[in-house]
C-alpha cells in the first residue's frame, strides 16, 4: 500500500509539474493562431523554430503553434488530412506534392499570388515549377537540391588524373574511376581504395538521362487536329502549341506514358553497368548503405561519393581533402536528379490571408538567408544562392558549385502515378544488380523493357 | 549454468559437456556485450577519433601539455534578420581563388604557455570599427581548436554592460564554427559550437546594438587534466541534450510509463481477480474473448483509438498517451494465472471474518500477489518507456513528444554522427536497463508465469 501511495504521489506531482510548465501555446485574444508542420529531425527544429519566432516578432497579431513531426511526414501529414485536423501550412517535398494537390487537399494560391502581385521570377524555374500542377500554384519552394560528386583530391592526384570535374565527360569519368581503384597508401597504410559507389535506383536514372533516355514522357493531344504533341515536362496545354497545326493547345488532354526502353536509356544503363567494377561490392547501393560508402570515403578508401548540398556538413569533419564535382555527360547531356522542398497551405485552413503571410516569410529572403547559411539545401532564391550566404567566404569548400549545378538538373515531375512507376524500376533494379551468374538477374535490355511493361500495364492500364 | 555444473558435480555431465556448455554461453555473452560495449566507448568518442585509422575502442586522452594553440577567423554578427555584418576577417590578405587557403592563412593566433605565464587574453577591439546601429542576435567566428580541451572564455564588452559567456572548451581540432548567442535559442544547432551569453547587468533579453559593441575578449583558461579529460569523454551526452529538449521528453516518458504502469497494474489485478475468484455467468466465455484480443495486432487498432482519441477531443493530451494502454489482456491473464494459484482457503478465512470481495482483493490477494504485481509492472514500465507508435500517432506538440520520438528526431539522415547518436540511446537507455537489473527476478518469473513474453 505505502509503494501504491508513493506512485500515486510521485505520478500526480509530475503530471501537475507538467501541466504547469506547457509552454504557452495558446494565441492571446489578439492573436490569430496557425499550426505550422514540418518533418522533426534535429536541424529542421533549430531551423525553422528561429524563422517562427522571427516572424512572431515581425507580425504580433499571429501566433505560430510549430508543430515538428517524426518519422514519415508523408504518411502524418495524410493522417492529418483524413482526420481533417491538417495545420494551417506544412512542409511539402515534390515527391509527393503532386498527389495531395490532384486530391484537393492545398489551397490554390494563384488568386493571392495575383492580389498582391507577388513575384515568383527570383525562384530558379525548377524550384517554383516543383509546386505547380495543371497549370496551378498550390505552393512555394523552399530549398532545392540535386546529386553531385564530392572527390577525394589526393585519390585523383594519385591516379595521375586532371580532368575538371565539373566538366568531365563519360569517357574521362570512367577513366577517373578506373584508375582510382586499386591498392593505394592512406596514412602510411596499403589499403583497396576504390574509384566509386554503386547507384540506386534513382541515381541510375540520371545516368539513363545522360544516356538520352526518359522513363516518363509526357504528350498533350491537340483539340483541334488530334495530334499527340510529345512536351516537356512543365509544358501545360494553355501554353503549348501543336505541332502539326501550330495553334495552342487549350482544352487539351495532357497524358503520361513509360518511355524507358529507348536506345539512349539502354546506353546510359550500360554505362552505369560498367563501372561496378571499380565499386565496393559489398557496400550495396541502396540510401541505406550512405553511412558505409560515407566512412570509405572519410578514411580515403572512396576516391568519388555521391552527395548533394547537405555533404558539405558532414564532409567538414572528414579529414580529407575533398573537392565538388559534377555528373558526367554522356551523349543525352550531363544531367542529375533535381528534388526540391516547400511549403503548402491546408485547403482547410481557417486563416488562408494569415498563413499565407507566413508562407511568403518562409519562403522570403530572409528566412532563405538563414537556410543559406545553415546549408540544409541550396536556397531557391538565386540572388540568395549566389550571395555570400550561401557562398560562404569563410568556408574552404566553394558552394557556389552547388548553386551551379542548377544548370544541369533534370525536372521530372512526380505526377501522381510517379510512386508506382518508380516502384517498379526500383524492384526491376534489384533485379538487374543481381551477380551475372544469379538465375534471376537480368540483362539491361531486359531491365528497360521490363520497366516499360509492367509501368504501361500496372500503372496505365494500358496493354 | 549453476544448475549444469551442479549436474556435472553429480555425475551427470561429463568435463568436456560442462566445459562446451560454459564456452558457448561465454561465446553468447561475449556476441551481445561487444556491440553494446562499442555503443558506450562511441558515446565517449569525438567524431574525429572515430574515424580513425586503425580503429580505437577507448577515446584518447587529452595531452597533459600546458599549451594552446588555437586561431580565430572571420568573427561576424547576425542582425535578427539573418544579415551578416563582418567586423573582423583576418584573413583579408589570402583573398582570392584558393578558398582552401583562406581559414588559417591571417587567423588571429592564440598560441598560450600556461607554465611560461603568457597572457591568454587576446582582444579584438571594435571601438575604432565605423559599425552600423543595426541589432544584432548573435555574434560568430571561427576557431581551430587543437584538442587540447583547455577552455576559451568569450566575454563582450559594450557601453555599459559585458556579456559573460560559459568557458568553452575546445576540444575539437580543426576549424569550427562558435556561435555566441545574446538571446537563448531554444534549440542548438548541431555541427557548430553554441555559447549563450549572459548580460551583466541583466537586461531586458532583447537584441544587442552592433555599435554599442567595444571590444570582445577571447581568452585561453587553463584546465586540469582530469576535467579535460571528463569533458572530452562527455561531450557527445552534453552535445546531444542542448540539441533536443531531452529533459522535457524524459520526464513525459517517465509520467507516462509511471501512470501506466500503476493504472495497468490495476486494472489488471482487478480484472484478474474478477476472472479467476468471482463467479459470475459466462465467466469463462468472457475471459476467453478477453484473451482473443491478444491476437489482433496493435496496428489494427491504432486507427479507430486516434479517431476515438480526437472525437474525444484528447488528441495531443496526456489523456491520449495514457488512458487507451491502461487496460491489458495479458496483464489480465497473467495475474489471473496467479491468483489461481493462491490458496483458496486464505480467502475464505477472510471471508468469514467478514471482509467483503473488494477487501479481501486488497487485503489477501494484492498481499499475496506482490511477486506477479511487480513482474507485471516491470513488463509494463519497460515497454511503455519504449513506446513508439502510439505516442507518435497521439502527439503533435514539441512539449508532448516522449524520449523514443525524441531519439528518432535526433536521428539526422544526413548526418553521420554515431557518437551523439550512440549518447543519445543511452541516455534513452538508462532507466531501462535499470529497471530491467533491478527486476531481472521478476522479468523471469513472469515468463514462468505466463510462458510468453509481453
Amino acid at each position: 500500500m505505502r509503494t501504491f501511495l508513493a506512485a500515486v504521489i510521485v505520478i500526480a506531482a509530475l503530471g501537475i509539474y507538467l501541466l504547469a510548465t506547457q509552454p504557452g501555446e495558446t494565441a492571446r485574444e489578439d492573436q490569430t493562431r496557425i499550426r505550422f508542420a514540418f518533418p522533426g529531425d534535429v536541424k529542421a527544429i533549430s531551423l525553422f523554430s528561429r524563422l517562427a519566432n522571427r516572424f512572431m516578432e515581425l507580425n504580433p497579431d499571429i501566433h505560430v503553434k510549430l508543430e515538428p513531426n517524426v518519422g514519415d511526414f508523408r504518411q502524418i501529414i495524410k493522417r492529418d488530412l483524413v482526420a481533417d485536423i491538417a495545420p494551417d501550412v506544412f512542409f511539402s517535398d515534390d515527391d509527393y506534392f503532386t498527389v495531395f494537390a490532384d486530391d484537393g487537399h492545398y489551397l490554390c494560391l494563384d488568386e493571392l499570388i495575383a492580389r498582391e502581385g507577388y513575384d515568383t521570377a527570383p525562384f530558379y524555374a525548377p524550384a517554383a515549377e516543383s509546386f505547380r500542377w495543371k497549370g496551378k500554384t498550390y505552393g512555394l519552394p523552399f530549398g532545392w537540391g540535386c546529386s553531385l560528386l564530392l572527390y577525394n583530391r589526393q585519390a585523383l592526384r594519385d591516379a595521375g588524373i586532371d580532368y575538371d570535374p565539373t566538366k568531365w565527360t563519360w569517357e574521362q569519368f570512367a577513366e577517373t574511376v578506373r584508375r582510382c581503384t586499386g591498392p593505394a597508401t592512406v596514412k602510411g597504410q596499403t589499403v583497396q581504395r576504390y574509384g566509386y559507389m554503386r547507384d540506386n535506383s534513382s541515381h541510375a536514372m540520371c545516368s539513363l538521362w545522360q544516356g538520352g533516355g526518359t522513363i516518363l514522357q509526357k504528350a498533350i493531344v491537340c483539340p483541334q487536329c488530334g495530334r499527340r504533341n510529345d512536351v516537356p515536362d512543365v509544358a501545360e496545354p494553355d501554353t503549348a502549341t501543336c505541332g502539326r497545326c501550330g495553334r495552342k493547345m487549350t482544352g487539351g488532354e495532357a497524358e503520361w506514358r513509360a518511355a524507358c526502353d529507348s536506345p539512349g536509356a539502354l546506353a546510359g544503363i550500360e554505362y552505369m553497368l560498367s563501372l561496378l567494377p571499380y565499386t565496393p561490392r559489398a557496400v550495396a547501393s541502396g540510401a541505406t548503405e550512405m553511412p558505409a560508402n560515407q566512412e570509405l570515403f572519410a578514411i580515403g578508401r572512396l576516391a568519388i561519393i555521391r552527395g548533394g548540398p547537405y555533404s558539405a556538413q558532414w564532409a567538414a569533419d572528414v579529414d580529407v581533402d575533398w573537392g565538388i564535382g559534377y555528373f558526367p555527360a554522356g551523349p543525352g547531356g550531363r544531367w542529375t536528379r533535381f528534388y526540391c522542398d516547400g511549403f503548402v497551405i491546408s485547403a482547410a485552413t481557417k486563416h488562408p490571408d494569415v498563413s499565407w503571410r507566413l508562407l511568403k516569410y518562409l519562403c522570403g529572403e530572409d528566412a532563405q538567408r538563414l537556410l543559406a547559411k545553415e546549408a540544409y539545401h541550396v536556397p531557391v532564391r538565386r540572388a540568395v544562392a549566389q550571395s555570400p550566404y550561401f557562398n560562404r567566404p569563410d568556408t574552404p569548400w566553394d558552394e557556389s558549385i552547388f548553386a551551379g549545378a542548377i544548370e544541369h538538373v533534370r525536372f521530372q515531375r512526380k505526377i501522381p502515378e510517379w510512386d508506382e512507376a518508380s516502384q517498379i524500376v526500383d524492384r526491376n533494379f534489384g533485379l538487374l544488380m543481381l551477380e551475372p551468374d544469379s538465375p534471376k538477374h537480368i540483362s539491361a535490355a531486359e531491365y528497360l523493357s521490363r520497366c516499360q511493361r509492367e509501368i504501361e500495364r500496372d500503372v496505365f492500364d494500358r496493354e | 549454468m549453476q544448475f549444469r555444473w551442479r549436474k556435472y558435480r553429480r555425475g551427470r555431465l561429463s568435463l568436456l559437456q560442462a566445459t562446451l556448455v560454459r564456452a558457448v554461453l561465454l561465446i553468447g555473452a561475449v556476441t551481445m556485450a561487444v556491440p553494446f560495449g562499442w555503443m558506450v566507448c562511441t558515446a565517449l568518442k569525438d567524431k574525429r577519433t572515430m574515424d580513425s585509422e586503425p580503429y580505437r575502442w577507448l577515446p584518447k586522452m587529452p595531452s597533459a601539455d600546458p599549451t594552446v594553440s588555437w586561431s580565430v577567423d572571420y568573427l561576424s554578427a547576425s542582425t535578427p534578420d539573418f544579415e551578416d555584418v563582418v567586423l573582423r576577417d583576418f584573413d583579408e590578405t589570402a583573398a582570392g581563388d584558393d578558398r582552401a587557403a583562406r581559414q588559417g592563412a591571417g587567423s588571429l593566433s592564440m598560441a598560450v604557455d600556461f607554465a611560461a605565464d603568457q597572457t591568454p587574453d587576446r582582444t579584438i577591439d571594435l571601438s575604432s570599427a565605423e559599425l552600423p546601429d543595426t541589432p544584432v542576435s548573435m555574434l560568430a567566428f571561427w576557431l581551430r581548436g587543437d584538442g587540447s580541451g583547455h577552455h576559451l572564455r568569450v566575454t563582450v564588452h559594450g557601453d555599459g554592460f559585458v556579456y559573460r559567456a560559459d568557458d568553452l572548451p575546445v576540444g575539437f581540432e580543426g576549424w569550427k564554427e562558435v556561435h555566441c548567442y545574446f538571446r537563448q535559442e531554444q534549440f542548438d544547432p548541431l555541427g557548430r559550437e553554441v555559447v549563450p551569453l549572459r548580460r551583466d547587468p541583466p537586461g531586458d533579453g532583447g537584441y544587442v546594438s552592433l555599435r554599442s559593441i567595444r571590444k570582445v575578449e577571447l581568452t585561453a583558461v587553463a584546465e586540469p587534466l582530469w576535467s579535460r579529460a571528463w569533458q572530452r569523454w562527455t561531450y557527445s551526452f552534453r552535445k546531444a541534450w542542448q540539441s533536443m529538449p531531452f529533459g522535457r521528453f524524459y520526464l513525459n516518458s517517465l509520467f507516462v510509463s509511471l501512470a501506466v504502469t500503476l493504472g495497468q497494474v490495476l486494472t489488471s489485478a482487478l480484472a484478474g481477480y474478477a476472472f479467476a475468484r468471482l463467479k459470475w455467468p459466462g465467466r469463462d466465455k468472457f475471459f476467453l474473448m478477453y484473451l482473443a484480443t491478444m491476437m489482433i495486432p496493435a496496428a489494427v487498432t491504432i486507427v479507430p483509438t486516434f479517431v476515438l482519441m480526437k472525437m474525444l477531443g484528447w488528441f495531443d493530451t496526456y489523456r491520449a498517451l495514457i488512458l487507451p494502454l491502461l487496460f491489458s489482456a495479458y496483464g489480465t491473464f497473467m495475474l489471473r494465472q496467479f491468483f489461481l494459484s493462491l490458496p483458496a482457503d486464505l480467502e475464505d478465512a477472510a471471508r468469514i471474518d467478514g471482509c467483503g470481495k473488494l477487501r479481501v482483493w486488497l487485503h489477501v490477494i494484492l498481499p499475496l500477489s506482490k511477486p506477479a504485481l511487480a513482474t507485471l509492472a516491470t513488463f509494463t514500465f519497460l515497454g511503455c518507456w519504449g513506446a513508439f507508435q502510439w505516442p507518435l500517432f497521439a502527439t503533435q506538440s514539441m512539449h508532448m513528444k516522449v524520449l523514443p520520438i525524441g531519439l528518432s528526431a535526433f536521428q539526422d539522415k544526413f548526418s553521420v554522427q554515431y557518437n551523439l547518436m550512440m549518447a543519445a540511446s543511452l541516455i534513452v537507455m538508462v532507466p531501462t536497463l535499470a529497471v530491467f537489473l533491478f527486476n531481472q527476478r521478476f522479468f523471469t518469473r513472469g515468463i514462468q508465469l505466463s510462458g510468453m513474453k509481453e
